[in-house]
């Protein structure tokens, strides 16, 4: 196949780095044919920074001229369904950036029209390229650790001032990113964790807002869940806690996983035995020692992030392998923060896969009361003050 | 009566009660002589008779044993239900008495107990909560209450390396049944985190906890927690524990406005902080700045001395005065935690503490009156060394 003609829809921070990067030549087997954005200070940047490439203010006119095979979604959040859906009924292949959306209403209906179209439809999951969190997934899943007992992850080392927070008006905001720290630095986590295992089907969440910070969002959250089999899972993340953690420990019946400060350590049954059965003939009341041996797994080559899931894309466009971040998949983590949304408000466990409209309801009344407020603040839509560098900041990897 | 020596009767000679027997009687404790043991069971009674010196009087029942005047002190080592009824016993017989954990299996009968107490101010009562003499649960409750690092935001307790075979669940008829032991990892393991959790960090206002019963094991009690914990100001944690995981874990982690403290698999961590995040963070001009710190050395004292140190400390207040390790009235925090965690999950929602203390005992006595008796039980004195 002929090289992939691509557009990036939203030039903003992520959209401008995805577009230098395919601008350059680094992706392969694709290039920048266009790119769109509303704000002409974005346009202008485009045009002097991208010379060649045509520039576009709507997308539904890029859409209707058909410059380009393949469209790159990095608007605000809300966005994405709608212009994925949009794109992909077109005929275009769709890459989009994380969240897949807001609310899961919409991102089911995506779905839904992705699964009809026939395009290729991706996800900028760019931490699923990490070597560590695919080792895991790998052994995991081929049975090393045995069934899941418990999966524990804490993720406090997303630290923002209030600085951070107050240098967007869509910022932190119901009607901009759907929430907070679920929305914008969780979403990775929590695709990772159903990555690894699957999802769980019931929650319990406290997420409650502005803790650490003046903002109408969550700024920190703790997930209660338990899956089908009865296995149990805790995921705690904060934007308020410095120097904060990142920890994932995984408990299986054959031995534990943990990755911790770049290093993946797992301490396995000897033999392969499984815990349950030693449990049920062993003699004595604890065995002074079960035989376990231990692999500590150091994370060697960089993980390839951005360029590596455009790559990706890429490559399934061009010779039909299968993507390592499907779009479709974008639903699991997003259905995991909106549960926690949902059980927060109620106050009660909720079931997955998740009551969409009862979600939305929720999302609604607080959209609807966030901009009651800033009209009664009298605040307008202020820009953004963003870094536009056209390089992917090292923040967008997974930190330890 | 002479307090130059206490004069210990030991009621309950199973699984602790023995070890504690053998350990006095081997003059391991300065200034305490095992004078009296009692026990039930004609085995343990055999048993003491061939293992414990001679001049240790052995009785079937407690009033036995508080009866003989020779003793001063007694050290309560039964199944949970009994604890506060004896202790309420040895007080009124002018005893100085320490409890094994936990104070008892529902804060009611522990309320009681600690009304006696205040009846006796002249008399010792001190709690078997030997995990405070650790090194590392001393410092961590001196830094985050020395006010030096601000308040606490967040408590994790990941305790899961408490593994138990079958075996162990069978041997004993009370042992994890809601009649004969009142719960499972919560009543017999986990007491020791649960004191430790409020004794370095306060006692959480409101619990919301889910688990397991028999999840891992043919048991009728839970043996697989998980709760989430909110403080009164505002700090938020989890505590995860069972009985089923291998190898588990043990990790620890407070994190405080200034400082950031984790005691994984007996190490203790210290991350400082130059300046109070809470300060910083509306201070900073810069969204993805972060405030400096560095790790600091930590310098343990003392000697990790356990139940020793626990019963030198029991021996020296009533001598001399000196503090105890546990006062036997903080008994009550840890299992007022425990209680809800329970209540908490059987009603399905989160609990407020304090609680309501008869719906407590009502939901514990349903369970207790459909407990079932255990049919393959082996009467077997398990060596727990080093496990608690």
């Amino acid at each position: 196949m002929n090289t992939i003609r691509a557009a990036v829809i939203g030039i903003g921070n992520m959209g401008s780095a995805h577009a230098s990067q395919i601008y350059r030549g680094n992706v392969q087997g694709m290039e920048l044919t266009a790119v769109c954005d509303c704000d002409p200070g974005r346009q202008a940047w485009a045009a002097s920074t991208l010379p060649g490439v045509r520039i576009y203010e709507d997308y539904h006119e890029l859409l209707a001229e058909r410059p380009v095979d393949a469209i790159v979604v990095a608007t605000p959040h809300p966005l994405h369904p709608v212009i994925v859906m949009e794109a992909l009924e077109q005929g275009y292949h769709v890459l989009t950036e994380k969240p897949a959306g807001i609310d899961v209403g919409s991102v089911r209906r995506m779905n839904e029209v992705a699964a009809r179209s026939g395009q290729v439809f991706g996800i900028m999951y760019n931490q699923r390229t990490n070597p560590l969190f695919q080792e895991l997934r790998r052994r995991y899943q081929k049975g090393d650790l045995g069934e899941l007992i418990r999966f524990t992850w804490t993720v406090t080392n997303w630290y923002r001032t209030q600085s951070y927070y107050d240098s967007g008006s869509w910022r932190a905001t119901w009607n901009g990113e759907g929430g907070g720290v679920l929305m914008n630095q969780s979403p990775h986590n929590l695709d990772i964790w159903q990555w690894i295992t699957g999802m769980p089907e019931r929650i319990y969440a406290r997420c409650p807002i502005a803790r650490f910070h003046d903002i109408h969002v969550e700024d920190e959250a703790e997930i209660l869940a338990e899956y089908g089999s009865g296995a149990t899972a805790v995921f705690i993340t904060s934007t308020g806690e410095f120097p904060g953690t990142n920890r994932l420990e995984l408990s299986g019946t054959r031995g534990k996983a943990v990755m911790e400060n770049g290093r993946l350590t797992l301490t396995l049954m000897e033999g392969d035995q499984d815990i349950r059965l030693i449990t049920r003939s062993e003699r004595a009341s604890m065995p002074h020692s079960l035989p376990m041996r231990t692999e500590v797994i150091e994370q060697h080559e960089e993980e390839s992030g951005h360029l590596g899931i455009l790559n990706d894309f890429s490559a399934a466009i061009r010779e039909g392998t299968p993507l390592l971040a499907p779009g479709t998949d974008g639903i699991y983590g997003l259905s995991i923060a909106n549960a926690a949304y949902l059980s927060q408000a109620e106050n009660r466990w909720v079931s997955l896969p998740l009551d969409a409209e009862a979600y939305e309801r929720v999302l609604r009344q607080r959209q609807q009361a966030e901009q009651e407020r800033q009209q009664a603040a009298g605040m307008r839509g202020a820009q953004h003050v963003g870094e536009y560098t056209g390089e992917y900041s090292e923040r967008w990897k997974v930190r330890w | 009566m002479d307090h130059q020596i206490v004069r210990i009767g030991i009621i309950g000679i199973g699984n602790m009660g023995s070890g504690h027997a053998e350990r006095i009687a081997r003059g391991d404790i300065s200034g305490m002589e095992l004078v009296a043991v009692a026990d039930e069971r004609e085995s343990r009674r055999d048993w003491a008779r061939e293992q414990l010196p001679e001049t240790v009087h052995v009785y079937e029942t407690a009033d036995e044993l508080m009866a003989d005047p020779s003793v001063n002190a007694v050290l309560v080592a039964v199944p949970h239900y009994q604890h506060p009824a004896l202790v309420i016993k040895a007080l009124q017989h002018g005893l100085h008495v320490i409890s094994e954990k936990p104070a008892g299996v529902y804060t009611g009968q522990v309320q009681e107990m600690n009304k006696e107490a205040e009846r006796h101010p002249e008399l010792t009562f001190a709690m078997m909560f030997n995990q405070r003499t650790n090194p590392i649960y001393i410092k961590m409750h001196e830094m985050v209450n020395s006010g030096d690092y601000g308040k606490i935001k967040r408590v994790n307790w990941i305790i899961t390396d408490w593994y138990r075979t079958q075996h162990y669940y069978n041997s004993g008829s009370w042992r994890a049944t809601w009649a004969g032991e009142g719960g499972g990892v919560l009543l017999n393991q986990c007491p020791h985190q649960l004191d430790l959790l409020q004794w370095i960090c306060g006692m959480p206002v409101r619990v919301m906890s889910y688990m397991h019963e028999g999840k891992w094991h043919d048991i009728e009690v839970e043996d697989d927690v998980t709760t989430y914990m909110e403080f009164a100001d505002g700090a938020t944690g989890v505590f995860i524990t069972s009985t089923g995981d291998a190898p588990g874990t043990n990790r620890f982690e407070i994190d405080l406005e200034r400082a950031k403290l984790v005691c994984d698999n007996d190490q203790l961590t210290v991350y400082e902080l130059d300046v109070n995040e809470r300060e910083y963070c509306y201070t900073a001009t810069e969204g993805f700045k972060k405030p400096d710190g560095h790790y600091v050395d930590v310098v343990l004292e003392g000697e990790n001395t356990q139940h020793n140190g626990v019963l030198q400390a029991f021996t020296d207040h009533i001598i001399s005065g000196a503090p105890l390790i546990a006062e036997g009235r903080e008994g009550i925090r840890g299992l007022t935690l425990s209680n809800a965690m329970h209540l908490s999950h059987w009603l399905g929602h989160p609990v407020e503490i304090p609680f309501d203390e008869d719906l407590y005992l009502k939901e514990l006595n349903k369970r207790r009156a459909t407990s079932r008796a255990k049919t393959t039980v082996v009467e077997d004195v398990a060596n727990l060394d080093g496990t608690y």
